[in-house]
């Protein structure tokens, strides 16, 4: 039988180490699963794929939400419309990176963790970056390569009345 | 679960992610990334995506379609999204000549549109969504080209259907068109017979619904007519298995008018309007049917003018103003009454004294079949 647990440290994939409540740690359903699973006795979780800069990210994230959460809780039971757009706030200024690529691997990291509220937001922040963006911007963002032959590119601009620049 | 491998510093995003994103997106951008690789115009094309996005759409964005009845720009909607942007969309895409038409209702992002007219020159009805710009003809049918009609869309057998009435007191004609099948035919006119349709339809959840009056005769004892006493019902056809059933109304109190189909929280609800006695100030009740019974689930603050209530969307009630006069420019001609809080919000769409049918409507992907068909036509 293992102690109550407080905290766990992750590690990211630069080997720098992250102290986590469990209540943070809660927000995600792989930590999630080592947590509850009394079998495993954790001192450390590697992160392979999280580099520290984004983990640092995903951490806070997942403290303020689970903060909230127990906020909520103690005020028994639903949060008041005003707290929610709270939260909606922080979490639309904590989603204001400064380089596009952290944004996509904030999304990857949030995925590989299973905090569904973190990869909805990323993904509709994502959404809403791209909505109005020419299919030759689309291309360069995602790494993506023009594979229609000209003759398909002649049809579907056609079509679709769009051009493919 | 995929390791970055990248070359250059933009990372590798699994098929799943790229499918969360791409659903979030508006019809207007998915259609331009089609030509962005095949890869994602195979993705954006694949049933369960268009399924997906459609999921979404209804529940993040649903939007309101207002139809002028009489405008400068008879051929032109407008559309109302979630952040109070209206912009106009074609009645009929791609199909210039047509002098107008009218919805006869929205399913799923498919707008069926009346176009019949007394030269009888093309087929009467079209199928059509304006978001991806697709248009098709449904063929005219051999049996009665006027009538009630109505539109809608069942999950359980996947199909887009065309109901068309034609009843009197002595003669009753249904005809319903299936999208998948592309043909029309007869159907029972059951309950419906002898009964008179007083309203255009409205559709929900897998039904179309018409207001109805039916007469209960009395007879004396050779079979004369004697006397008789007519109530309202509603009249509902069930998309899936195509016979008609008839719903009991609520208890209205005498001086309601204006009863109009909707829904609140996926159940059939009804909105109706109260004058207030010696003012020109109305309320709006919403009821709702909850097994076979109608309960009042809300009644508005008064306003002062006439308002003709038309739909619920995203927690509101939408009105038009029936001014019963000429309307100045800057006057509103939409009113919103919140269910929640009962505030209202007041604005126009397209000119002050246009009055608009107004239906709930979602922008989506789903495919109507077609433009070649119309060929012949042109």
């Amino acid at each position: 039988m293992s102690s109550p647990v407080e905290q766990i440290t992750v590690v990211s994939s630069d080997g720098d180490e992250f102290k986590m409540t469990v209540a943070a740690a809660m927000q995600s359903e792989q930590l999630k699963q080592m947590l509850t699973d009394d079998s495993i006795s954790i001192v450390k979780v590697p992160v392979e794929n999280i580099s520290t800069e984004i983990l640092v990210k995903v951490i806070e994230y997942c403290q303020k939400h689970a903060d909230h959460e127990a906020a909520t809780k103690a005020n028994g039971g639903g949060a008041s419309d005003s707290e929610a757009e709270e939260l909606n706030k922080w979490d639309a200024e904590f989603m204001k990176v400064d380089v596009e690529d952290k944004l996509f691997h904030i999304l990857m990291a949030a995925n590989y963790l299973e905090i569904k509220g973190l990869f909805d937001l990323a993904c509709q922040t994502v959404a809403d970056l791209i909505k109005g963006k020419t299919p030759k911007q689309i291309r360069k963002i995602f790494n993506l390569k023009n594979d229609f032959t000209p003759e398909e590119q002649e049809r579907l601009s056609r079509q679709h009345n769009c051009s493919f620049d | 679960m995929k390791k970055i491998v990248s070359d250059d510093d933009v990372p590798f995003l699994s098929e799943e992610i790229i499918f969360n994103i791409l659903k979030r997106l508006p019809a207007k951008s998915l259609i331009r990334f089609q030509c962005v690789c095949k890869h994602w115009k195979n993705l954006i094309e694949s049933p369960s995506f268009v399924a997906n996005h459609l999921h979404h759409s209804t529940h993040q964005s649903p939007c309101l379609l207002f139809e002028p009845y009489d405008s400068d720009a008879p051929s032109n909607l407008y559309l109302l999204d979630c952040e109070m942007q209206a912009r106009q969309v074609p009645k009929h895409p791609l199909i210039d000549y047509l002098e107008s038409g009218w919805v006869i209702g929205s399913s799923n992002g498919l707008l069926c549109v009346d176009i019949s007219d007394d030269r009888a020159s093309h087929p009467a009805l079209l199928l059509c969504n304006p978001a991806i710009r697709e248009v098709r003809p449904v063929p005219t049918t051999s049996g009665v080209i006027t009538g009630y009609i109505g539109f809608g869309f069942s999950p359980i057998v996947n199909d887009y259907k065309i109901v068309r009435i034609y009843v009197n007191e002595m003669f009753g004609n249904v005809e319903v068109y299936s999208v998948k099948t592309g043909s029309w035919k007869g159907v029972e006119v059951g309950i419906l017979d002898g009964l008179e349709i007083t309203s255009c339809s409205f559709t929900a959840n897998g039904d179309i619904f018409w207001f109805g009056f039916t007469l209960e005769e009395e007879e004396d004892e050779i079979g004369y007519i004697v006397g008789g006493n007519g109530h309202h019902v509603i009249i509902s056809f069930d998309i899936a298995m195509e016979v008609f059933t008839l719903l009991p109304m609520p208890n209205l109190p005498p001086e309601s008018h204006q009863n109009r189909l909707t829904t609140y929280e996926n159940k059939l609800a009804m909105l109706s309007y109260r004058g207030i006695e010696n003012s020109k100030s109305s309320l709006i009740d919403l009821w709702v049917m909850e097994g076979w019974s109608w309960t009042k689930k809300y009644t508005s603050n008064p306003y002062p003018c006439f308002l003709d209530p038309m739909t619920v969307w995203r927690n509101e009630i939408v009105c038009r103003i029936s001014a019963g006069r000429e309307m100045e420019n800057d006057e509103p001609n939409t009113i919103l009454l919140n269910l929640t809080t009962k505030e209202v919000t007041e604005f126009t769409v397209g000119r002050s004294h246009n009055a608009h049918c107004i239906f709930n409507y979602v922008e989506s992907l789903v495919p109507v079949g077609g433009m070649k068909l119309f060929a012949m036509y042109v």
